[in-house]
């Protein structure tokens, strides 16, 4: 099942802090620190693909041992891509209140990094391509059987917009794990997954 | 009289609005990929016939694209399959009214009898003597 959707949290996060940043720039003027922050909202999508091979079990799964992020790309930039996507995997998932965390959990969440882009907001305004992009899978496991319950896959991107989407490198990873928690709640209240308006079957 | 902070701010609300009215000029890349293979070379000497689990699939290979199933005639082998893909489109050009592309396509498919590692198949749509 895949979805297309706008970024949401992560959206606001970058939006909230460019909005700190415009009300400090300009004091006086709020109402452009506003727009810009409204700005900074757009340009910003994801995409999700759901494969769910077994229904959720509230009794048996509320505890989850959380696995730290593999990095399956050749990125060889600044960013430190483990350690980023494995903490805001871990907030994300201990945010939503769906799960406990334990490291001794019957259920194990896997966290694959399978695509980095930086990007860069100049190139997106100037000129072609300077797309940032993030996508993850994160795939669920019962033990000690190694059952295989579900996969969830998020691709986070800022294809579009001007120098407004400075930073976007740094909250890509949020909002592809927004999307990720996303299907994962979805899983857990057992609707189908990509019902919501936009999705692609 | 405008004083130079008012400028300054002006000139700086008026460089955000620009930029997010040319935003149309930003054009993707030329260049589409689902991304490499991951450890391929690792499947013979990591995983197992017969003893690997999914789990061990997945840490060498990371997750699949795809997962569903396959019937192979010849051995009356009904197998479960995970798929791996690594697609290249690049030169990408309209000649005359015709599309031409430059695609690299690989695909992959790990085999598991009863939920174990039984073997993988793979396909790559380069010519027999340039194949790897």
């Amino acid at each position: 099942m895949v979805r297309t959707s706008r970024c949401r949290k992560s959206a606001m996060n970058g939006g909230e802090m460019m909005l700190k940043v415009g009300r400090r720039l300009f004091r006086n003027h709020i109402i452009i620190g506003f727009v810009m922050g409204l700005l900074t909202l757009s340009g910003c999508a994801t995409q999700s693909a759901t494969m769910v091979q077994q229904p959720f079990e509230s009794d048996r799964y509320a505890t989850v041992q959380l696995t730290p992020c593999v990095n399956r790309t050749d990125y060889k930039g600044a960013h430190d891509l483990v350690t980023e996507a494995t903490r805001t995997f871990t907030n994300r998932v201990r945010d939503s209140g769906l799960f406990e965390i334990a490291p001794d959990a019957k259920i194990v969440l896997t966290c694959d990094i399978e695509r980095f882009e930086e990007g860069s907001a100049v190139k997106r305004w100037a000129m072609e391509g300077g797309a940032t992009q993030a996508q993850v899978v994160v795939m669920v496991w019962q033990k000690p059987d190694e059952k295989l319950l579900g996969t969830f896959r998020a691709e986070a991107s800022v294809k579009y917009g001007g120098i407004y989407t400075i930073g976007a490198d740094h909250y890509i990873f949020g909002a592809a794990f927004n999307d990720i928690v996303q299907q994962l709640k979805t899983w857990v209240k057992g609707e189908e997954p990509g019902k919501s308006a936009g999705s692609v079957k | 009289m405008w004083n130079k902070q008012r400028f300054i701010c002006l000139g700086l609300f008026l460089m955000f609005l620009v930029s997010f009215l040319t935003e149309g000029y930003a054009q993707e890349s030329k260049k589409f990929t689902t991304g490499a293979f991951v450890n391929v070379n690792r499947l013979d000497t990591d995983l197992q016939r017969g003893v690997s689990t999914k789990m061990d699939v997945q840490r060498v290979l990371g997750a699949p694209k795809g997962m569903g199933g396959a019937i192979v005639p010849v051995y009356h082998l009904h197998r479960e399959l995970w798929y791996y893909e690594d697609i290249e489109m690049k030169d990408m050009k309209k000649v005359e009214g015709v599309f031409k592309v430059n695609m690299r396509q690989q695909v992959l498919f790990i085999t598991f009898d009863k939920g174990v590692y039984d073997g993988y198949f793979w396909f790559t749509n380069v010519s027999e003597d340039k194949a790897r």
